[in-house]
Order: C-alpha cells, then sequence, then structure tokens
C-alpha cells in the first residue's frame, strides 16, 4: 500500500516542502588534487579573505560546471510507534561535459513499510466508566478491518447525561504491505559567464502513484558578482491509481514559481530571500484517508479542493565567525495557502570546523502551522462547502526537529557523512490558534550516512 | 581554438600568459586587459616605486600618522590582517624594514644592536587598523605588500579572464601560478616544479586543470653563517632569516593562498612541515640539508626518480 503520509524526500523532512535550495554553490574551484578550500580552518580564514578582495569572488566561486563528483547514500527513516518505516538509497552523480555544460543524475530507492492512520474516531465515556469507541460501519478505505456491511453497530445514546464524547483516537491502517519508490532524475547547467542556465526532468514510479517534472532555472551575478539573481519554474504532472479503487485514478499537475535574491553583505555575512508561489490542481484529496462521520457512525472518504494556491517566502542569512572560525546559517520560512493554512519556520545551524577534516553541524528546527479550513478531527454532520479532511497534516500543530551530523574529510577526494535527526510533532507546540489534536502526536528518527567523492 | 600567448615582465619578475578563447582578437584584447591590470597593480603596491600608495603609507607610517584607503587596499590589509594572525603573527606585513639591516651582498651577518633597533619599528599590533584608517604605533614604521601583491594580481588576472569568459589559461606571474580549466582539448596543464639544488634543472611537474600554485623560498639569495644557511625571509620576532626551509611549494584554490600558505611554512621553519601535513593540501618542501617531502600531487613527484 503506497504510504502517502511519508515525507517524499526524507531529508527535507515532512511539512517544509518548498523546494527552495540556497543558489550559491560552494567553492567550483578545480585543483589538481580536488583541494577543497573551507577544510582547515587556516585555510579558510584566509580564503574567505581572500574572497573580499575585489573581483576575486567570482574567480574563485566562478560558475562553471561542477566538477566530476559521485555520492551514494543511505537513510534510515523510523517512525515512532511501530509506524512507517522507510529505507533509502540515494546516489547522484555529476560529470562535467567540457567548458560550459555539466550533468547531474540522480536516483533514489525507497522501501516503505508500515501503517499510516486513516481516520479519527472519538471515544465515548460514559458515567458508570463504559468506554466506547465509536464502532464504525464501513470504511471504504483500503483497510482489510472493514465492518461487514448489513448489521448496524451499537452505540449508547448521547447526549443523555450518561455518556458524552471524549478525544479522539486515530485508526490505523494496519500492516501496511511493503511498497518500492524508485525515482530518477537528471538535471543539465549550461553555464555562459554571469548567467547560467538549468534544465531537470525526471520520473518518480511507485505501485499507485506515478510522477513526472521537469523544471527549468535561471541564475545570473551581478554587481560584481556579490550579487546572484534566480529564476525558476516547475511542473510536476502526477497521477494516483488507488489500489482501494480499482476502477478510478486521478490527475493533479503541480506549478512553481521561484524568484530568489541571494547578496553577499561583507567578507563574513550572506543573505538570501527566495520567494515560492505554487498552484496545484486536479486530484488533491488521498484515496487511503477517511472522515468519521458522528450523525451516520460511517467513515467516508475524505474530499479536498481540486485547487491549492500556496506562496513560501524563505529568508536565510549566513555568518561566518571568524573567532571559531565557524558559520552560522538561520533559516526563517513563512508558508500561506488558500486551504487556510499558515506555516511558520525557524532553523539554526552551526557548522563548527574540529580540524583535521572533522565538522560537526547540529541543527535545530521549530514548525508551526494552523490548520485547514477544512479540517477537524471527526465530523458531526458533513460540511456545506464539500470540503472535509481529517488528515493529521492538515491539523494545527507544531514540531520541533533537531539533527546532529558529523564529517570526516577523509582524503582530498572522498568526505563521509553521518547523520542522526528527530521530529516530535506536538499538537500543544502549535502556536496558531487550532483544535486539540494530540491523538496524532507522533516523531520520527531519521540515520544517515553519506560517501562523496571527487574523482 | 585560438590560443594567445605573451610574454612580459612586471614586479621585477618574467611573467607569462597562455589564453585560449573562441575568438583570436577578443581573446588578446583580454590578455592585454590582464596584463594593464598587473602594471597598475605595480604602480599602485610596489614599495620600489615613490609614486605608488604603498610609499605614500610609508611616509606617514614613517612619521607615526594616519591615513584612510581605498577599498582595495583596505582588503589587502584585511587578508594581511588574517595572515598575521593564522601565522601567529610570522607573517607580517611590517618586517621589511628588517631589510635594511641584511645585506645579502655582504657575507656577514649585521650587529645586533642594529636589528634590535629595527625590531623596535616592526609589529602589525603596534598597527592600528580600523577600516579605513591605518594609524601607526611608532615613527619609523614601514609596510609592503611584497608576500601579497603578485599573488592578488594573478587572482585578479584569473577573475578578468573568467568574467572575459575565458575558460581556459595559464597565468604565471614570476612562479605564482593561476590555472583557468584544462587545456582546450581537456589536458591538464604540465607546471614545472624547478629544483632548488640545481635551478637549471626541474625536479618534475605538476598537471593541474584548476587552481594555483605558489612556491615560496629563494635558493638563489642565502647567507652562509658559521655553516648554516640563512634564505632572505626574515622571522619578525628575533630579526633574523629563518632556518629549516629552503623552498615550500602549495596548491590552494587561489594564488594568494597557496602564497601565504607557503610563505608562513617557510616563517615556521622545521616546524612547517608538520603544519603542512595537517593543511591537508599538496604541498611540497625542501629542507636546507636537501631532505624533501610532501603530499597529494607532489608526493607522487618525489616518488618518480630524476
Amino acid at each position: 500500500m503506497a504510504a502517502t503520509d511519508r515525507p517524499r524526500s526524507i531529508t527535507a523532512s515532512a511539512e517544509c516542502g518548498d523546494g527552495t535550495r540556497p543558489v550559491r554553490r560552494s567553492s567550483a574551484v578545480r585543483t589538481a588534487a580536488g583541494g577543497a578550500p573551507g577544510i582547515n580552518k587556516t585555510i579558510s580564514a584566509l580564503t574567505s579573505a581572500a574572497l573580499a578582495l575585489p573581483g576575486l569572488a567570482s574567480s574563485v566561486q566562478a560558475a562553471g560546471p561542477m566538477e566530476r563528483q559521485w555520492d551514494v547514500g543511505y537513510f534510515h527513516y523510523e517512525e515512532g510507534g511501530e509506524r512507517m518505516r522507510v529505507e533509502s538509497l540515494k546516489q547522484s552523480l555529476v560529470l562535467p561535459l567540457g567548458d560550459a555544460l555539466d550533468l547531474t543524475l540522480n536516483a533514489v530507492r525507497d522501501t516503505i513499510s508500515g501503517a499510516s492512520p486513516i481516520y479519527n474516531v472519538p471515544e465515548i465515556r460514559c458515567q458508570d466508566g463504559r468506554v466506547f469507541t465509536a464502532p464504525v460501519i464501513s470504511v471504504s478505505g483500503a483497510s482489510g478491518n472493514a465492518e461487514p456491511s448489513g448489521t448496524r453497530p451499537e452505540r449508547p445514546p448521547l447526549n443523555t447525561g450518561d455518556c458524552r464524547l471524549g478525544s479522539a483516537r486515530q485508526v490505523m491502517l494496519e500492516d501496511t504491505f511493503q511498497d518500492v519508490r524508485s525515482a530518477g532524475d537528471f538535471k543539465l547547467n549550461y553555464y555562459r559567464g554571469d548567467t547560467s542556465l538549468g534544465l531537470g526532468a525526471g520520473v518518480s514510479r511507485e505501485q499507485d502513484y506515478d510522477s513526472r517534472f521537469l523544471s527549468l532555472d535561471l541564475r545570473r551575478e551581478i554587481n560584481d558578482k556579490l550579487t546572484t539573481l534566480a529564476f525558476g519554474y516547475s511542473l510536476a504532472s502526477d497521477t494516483f491509481s488507488p489500489l482501494n479503487k480499482p476502477d478510478f485514478s486521478g490527475d493533479k499537475d503541480a506549478h512553481q514559481i521561484l524568484l530568489g535574491l541571494t547578496q553577499v553583505l561583507g567578507r563574513n555575512d550572506l543573505l538570501q530571500i527566495n520567494l515560492t508561489l505554487g498552484y496545484d490542481q486536479g486530484y488533491l484529496t488521498d484515496p487511503y484517508k477517511n472522515v468519521y462521520l458522528l450523525s451516520t457512525n460511517a467513515a467516508i472518504d475524505e474530499s479536498r479542493p481540486d485547487s491549492r494556491r500556496q506562496w513560501n517566502l524563505l529568508a536565510r542569512y549566513n555568518h561566518y565567525f571568524t573567532a571559531f572560525k565557524a558559520a552560522l546559517h538561520l533559516d526563517y520560512r513563512y508558508s500561506r495557502s488558500d486551504w487556510g493554512i499558515d506555516a511558520h519556520t525557524l532553523e539554526a545551524a552551526w557548522i563548527q570546523p574540529l580540524g583535521q577534516g572533522w565538522h560537526l553541524i547540529p541543527r535545530l528546527r521549530y514548525y508551526t502551522q494552523s490548520e485547514a479550513d477544512f479540517y477537524q478531527s471527526y465530523f458531526e454532520t458533513l460540511p456545506a462547502s464539500g470540503d472535509y479532511s481529517s488528515d493529521y497534516r492538515l491539523a494545527g500543530f507544531g514540531a520541533l526537529g533537531g539533527g546532529l551530523k558529523l564529517t570526516r574529510q577523509v582524503t582530498s577526494q572522498a568526505r563521509l557523512d553521518l547523520g542522526v535527526e528527530f521530529y516530535d510533532r506536538q499538537s500543544a507546540y502549535g502556536l496558531q490558534e487550532h483544535a486539540d489534536s494530540a491523538f496524532a502526536d507522533y516523531g520520527f528518527t531519521v540515520y544517515s550516512l553519506n560517501l562523496h567523492l571527487e574523482f | 581554438m585560438p590560443a594567445c600567448h605573451l610574454v612580459f615582465k612586471a614586479m621585477g619578475s618574467p611573467c607569462e600568459l597562455h589564453l585560449h578563447g573562441p575568438d583570436a582578437a577578443e581573446t588578446r584584447r583580454v590578455a592585454e586587459s590582464v596584463i594593464a591590470d598587473v602594471q597598475r597593480l605595480e604602480r599602485r603596491y610596489s614599495r620600489y616605486r615613490d609614486d605608488s600608495l604603498t610609499s605614500a603609507i610609508n611616509r606617514v607610517a614613517a612619521v607615526s600618522g594616519r591615513c584612510e584607503v581605498d577599498a582595495e587596499t583596505a582588503a589587502l590589509l584585511d587578508y594581511a590582517d588574517t595572515c598575521y594572525r593564522e601565522s601567529d603573527g610570522l607573517f607580517d606585513i611590517t618586517s621589511g624594514v628588517l631589510r635594511r639591516a641584511w645585506r645579502f651582498e655582504n657575507a656577514c651577518a649585521p650587529e645586533p644592536e642594529a636589528i634590535a633597533a629595527l625590531l623596535d619599528r616592526v609589529g602589525w599590533d603596534r598597527v592600528v587598523w580600523k577600516r579605513p584608517f591605518l594609524s601607526f604605533g611608532r615613527p619609523g614604521m614601514e609596510i609592503d605588500f611584497g608576500g601579497i601583491g603578485k599573488e592578488y594580481a594573478a587572482d585578479r588576472a584569473a577573475a578578468l579572464c573568467l568574467d572575459a569568459g575565458i575558460r581556459n589559461g595559464l597565468i604565471n606571474l614570476g612562479g605564482d601560478v593561476r590555472v583557468i580549466g584544462p587545456l582546450p582539448d581537456g589536458d591538464p596543464w604540465r607546471i614545472g616544479i624547478r629544483d632548488p639544488e640545481r635551478p637549471e634543472t626541474l625536479l618534475g611537474g605538476v598537471l593541474m586543470t584548476g587552481g594555483a600554485l605558489a612556491t615560496s623560498g629563494d635558493y638563489a639569495r642565502f647567507l652562509r653563517i658559521a655553516g648554516r644557511r640563512y634564505g632572505h625571509i626574515l622571522d619578525p620576532r628575533t630579526g633574523w632569516p629563518v632556518l629549516g626551509l629552503v623552498s615550500v611549494s602549495v596548491i590552494a584554490a587561489s594564488c594568494l593562498v597557496a602564497g601565504s600558505l607557503s610563505t608562513i611554512a617557510m616563517l615556521r621553519g622545521r616546524a612547517g612541515i608538520e603544519w603542512l601535513r595537517s593543511l591537508d593540501i599538496p604541498h611540497l618542501w625542501i629542507d636546507a640539508e636537501g631532505g624533501r617531502g610532501g603530499s597529494g600531487v607532489f608526493a607522487d613527484l618525489l616518488k618518480t626518480p630524476g
């Protein structure tokens, strides 16, 4: 069973999928030994001072084809409470093609298993101490444990004074059988003077979900290369063929436009602002999610609007602390959609060289979102708008995340990265006003191992 | 692809440019603008020219005064300040005044009193550098950009070429080499390393497709005092030439960084060998006894006989 809950990209975890990447690559210089400036503290101090000299930033960070390199990584994603697990293998190959072109080839294979929530039912607590879970008439989801139709389950009468509704509980789609996602994409970059142009395309396949995407981006360095302007457009065209709906498939198109500005403020400071506008249209409903309807005691398919407009703002500030030879990265993101979800993300990372090729990178992140206009943990009756969902990802909540990455430059051509990342979602962490969704609180951990080779 | 090869003399050294570009006339124009920029920097920063900015600053320094400098000079002073801190005070752009005591034509050491008097006028820590103002803590001080200027000129030359769309080139300013991409056919540039013991022969060559190679040390100019060989690189703390190494070559992303690292290694004497190793970059050292070692492409070069 394809689990749409899991993050489509493990490294950009859960809800912050604005797809914004730093525009400015680190040094693209090729030296005889693939020398990596910035590894040693002395070298990084001298290099940053040298870059402050007039004109030199361009020569050392000249936009040009990337070096030949190969990355291979293994990721293990595991949710608490025996929920979803994902094993992921990724590889990425960068090949320079002559003076003005480079080609990047990425391939990913994810193996997914585990359980995911389908809907929430309220618990009914009676004065005599009995606790009922509201019995559900039928589940039109893919679950094999749906009640046989025909007999109407019993429920104690509500609002008579004896029994009343308590907190909700998640009903899980158990024993999700293993699904495999295979994805591949390429990106071709063309460099000419201060301008570079990128063209990318890719496919991703799962048992029930196919995605094809195309991207175009243009970057231009101006103002003695201290300013980089970026423009990007991407289109993803997806087809959902849910396993629980044999004769149905839904299509979705997602357009995204990115406008970016990166400004070098001095030899130790860099500011980046990205604005992303997204427009999704088509089948945006999750076919494996239900809502519980109290009036009829039934779980029925959720229904979402068939379009979504979204805009994201990313503000990023990097500062290099000469005294510590370390860098601080501060990110703030604001995202707003016409589904009513407003989200704020604050993230800080500290990049500390430890000497002898070691780097330690601690990272902390806080996220808060408001709930979607059509979200309720369960529904009394169906709302007139025709849009309703109990998907916990559309609830109001907050999350704390963090991680630690240790990297070691083993030789001038090889680097090993070891990372661990945690995530803790709590209804109570949310800052905006929202209905309690503590029943959906969960956390995950990601372990990662990556080998980077330049050859 | 049309090539432009020019040989010229600047900053007291033989220099050469090899540039390859799509258009012959345009490539030639780029080469000429590069040479013009090198000459501009020489006019600006040469301590041998009375009309240079360096000489103007030193006239202020002579009377312990204060002056305001432009952005380019400020960035060079910032760079010099970083070198001073990263070398624990060994790389000091005020140490040039010590040369007055050391005349390498004479085969004897100067009087200790002469050195002591000059040492009083040395020390970046006696200079107050608060961008854009530079003031000197005592009279008779001097600065010079000798250990930085040529390397900066090479990096700027590369920047000018890259800006003009040149993707294959080599810039050699008196042994400070900056490489832009490979040769047009994709082959790396082959850069010869001179043998300090036999300056007319090469130790071998290294292959480069980018980055910079700089060498510090001067095997041609040295003094032998009491059996010890002294080079012309002076320790700002003692006023004496440093002992131990006679030549250090370093490969780094920029010529400035390669040049400073090789000079700092020389200043550290034999301790420079371990320091170079800790940098984890391609380097080559040769000591006064003829011993040699290195890493990266240089390790391969040392392995090959001849």
